[in-house]
């Protein structure tokens, strides 16, 4: 997982959203390793298991784990952000086959997962599809239409995953909004509702294969740290923002294989 | 147009096992025929228009043909960035379904009317927009359906539109023009069911001896362009009518090539004013409050061809 993190700081010279990326990479890296039905030579495959990043913002997370297990040029990591290339800040839509579709804007992916959900069952594919939300993108409405569509679809193919850091791009959640417990809502809607350490490969292996109990979707909230490897970053709104360069990235580094 | 465009959809869900039939909780009775068929390809997904649009694209991706419905504002304004993002930028085959475009819910006030969809989806990159003119053309849209590579924007009226193809012509093509007259005065350029107050200008216009064309667009993007240089390259007069608000609509699109062009055509736009009404009115009240119905169409016509003989006359 350092391998990953020394990537997405690499990375992060040139934009913003480190500490996101830093926060979701476990889960993602445990999805395309050890969770998912799918593999670099089955990507043209309709009957395969999906990813769709819903925070699209976390895209450095999902570049460098691509880049680690043969779905992308390990050098195509270089070329992030900068003009012409095809990692952009958000991912593009239609030029990278493992990348499902274009996110960014928040509260897109959910509904989209669901929708490709329905249509696994409708076209009788074995096929489970996994999106990641931000806790802080629970905000949007849209999420919650997304959210009780799937409840009357016997979507037990659908596992939502939340990073759950607690913290959204200008302050606490609960702050934003007190009253919100998240894993009580996805209740309310039906979900099954399981948690674990998003930090913890082995733990996240075990959980997010899991098969769902009921016919119902499932939400796996994974309990995480913002800026999570690199100590000065953790739990700091400022790293939301700001590109690590210069003795930040070397310090980020250095506190990164300190460990 | 509704019920025809339910009654082609029949037809294709029949035919075609990838067809999905979504709805925000509109068309009460309307789809029951799909749901007797074949009841887990019809999904309600309730008063929800944002999520239904990103559960079709969803769908698209795992290769199915979702057809979204609701009225007008509701399927576009409201869930607009997922049309954008979800169908336009993703390239998803989904075909967005308004009924009640225009003033068609003339009665139930604004929060229903569908006056500014065509700008503001026009704007999209990738999409397909169709306003057909009768049922005829909204039957001929929902075939069209499958042979998309991307998402489209079906712009019905409400019901009892008069089939204007059974004088006109028997089998229409959506994707063309249609171009129907001499042009000895000019040409009026109109998109949609508002053909059928245009046509009945014409025939008062007839009565008077004046002899415009009539080209009806059943398709506004892509734009036909090259087709509309065509027309304006005689120097005629040329007046746009449309059930819309002027901005982003057909009479921008046709002004631009009608100031790119230089011929000097007498111009003139027909619209709807920006304004909300400000009391309770019908569709044909609200077309005359619009100056959009058939008598005002003829006399703004008539003015604009006199101009236009004044000038011949210099």
């Amino acid at each position: 997982m350092k391998i990953l993190r020394n990537d997405i700081l690499a990375m992060a010279e040139r934009t913003g959203h480190v500490a996101v990326a830093l926060s979701c990479v476990d889960i993602i890296a445990a999805l395309y390793l050890s969770v998912m039905n799918i593999s670099p030579d089955s990507i043209e495959d309709v009957e395969r298991d999906y990813f769709i990043l819903s925070k699209g913002h976390g895209c450095m997370a999902l570049y460098a784990v691509l880049a680690r297990t043969g779905y992308l040029d390990l050098k195509a990591l270089d070329s992030y952000a900068r003009d012409g290339s095809l990692l952009a800040e958000h991912p593009l839509a239609g030029k990278i086959p493992a990348i499902e579709c274009a996110t960014g804007a928040l509260g897109h992916g959910l509904a989209i997962a669901v929708g490709m959900a329905k249509g696994a069952r409708l076209q009788h594919l074995n096929s489970r599809i996994f999106v990641l939300l931000g806790d802080g993108e629970c905000d949007e409405g849209s999420v919650w239409e997304a959210a009780a569509l799937a409840g009357s679809g016997n979507l037990d193919n659908l596992v939502a995953v939340v990073d759950w850091n607690g913290l959204q791009a200008c302050g606490a959640c609960t702050d934003v909004s007190p009253r919100i417990h998240l894993p009580d809502c996805w209740k309310a809607f039906g979900w099954e509702v399981a948690e674990v350490d998003g930090h913890d490969f082995d733990e996240l292996v075990k959980v997010l294969s899991r098969p769902n109990m009921s016919p119902m979707p499932r939400v796996v909230f994974c309990r995480t740290v913002k800026g999570k490897g690199v100590d000065f970053m953790e739990g700091d709104l400022e790293w939301h923002y700001r590109p690590v360069r210069g003795s930040e990235r070397d310090e980020a580094l250095r506190r990164l294989r300190d460990a | 147009m509704r019920d025809a465009f339910f009654s082609e959809l029949l037809t294709l869900y029949k035919q075609d096992e990838r067809v999905v039939f979504l709805t925000g909780d509109l068309g009460f009775k309307l789809f029951d025929t799909l749901r007797d068929h074949a009841p887990d390809r019809v999904i309600n997904c309730g008063l929800r228009e944002a999520g239904m649009v990103g559960y079709a694209a969803g769908m698209a991706k795992m290769g199915l043909l979702p057809f979204v419905y609701s009225i007008v504002p509701f399927i576009t304004l409201r869930c607009l960035e997922q049309i954008k993002i979800d169908l336009c930028y993703n390239r998803s085959r989904v075909v967005v379904v308004g009924v009640g475009g225009g003033f068609a819910y003339g009665s139930n006030a604004s929060t229903h009317h569908g006056v500014d969809d065509i700008g503001v989806i026009s704007c999209l990159p990738g999409m397909t927009v169709w306003t057909p003119a009768d049922p005829h053309e909204v039957r001929e849209c929902v075939r069209a359906a499958s042979r998309l590579s991307g998402p489209a924007y079906l712009r019905l009226g409400r019901n009892n539109e008069p089939n204007l193809h059974s004088v006109y012509n028997d089998q229409p093509d959506i994707e063309q023009p249609l171009f129907f007259g001499e042009a000895r005065d000019g040409v009026i350029v109109t998109c949609g069911f508002i053909l059928h107050e245009v046509l009945r200008a014409v025939e008062m216009l007839n009565s008077q001896e004046n002899y415009p064309s009539v080209v009806r667009l059943s398709t506004l993007r892509p734009f036909p362009d090259d087709y509309i240089r065509d027309i304006i390259g005689n120097g005629k007069p040329i007046m746009t009518v449309e059930e819309h608000v002027s901005t982003g609509g057909l009479g921008h699109q046709v002004a631009a090539l009608v100031a790119e062009e230089g011929k000097g055509n007498p111009f003139r736009m027909l619209s709807i004013p920006l304004a909300f009404p400000d009391t309770c009115m019908s569709r044909e009240a609200l077309l005359a409050w619009a100056g959009l119905d058939p008598a005002t169409i003829a006399t703004d016509f008539k003015s604009l061809g006199a101009a236009y003989a004044m000038r011949q006359q210099l």
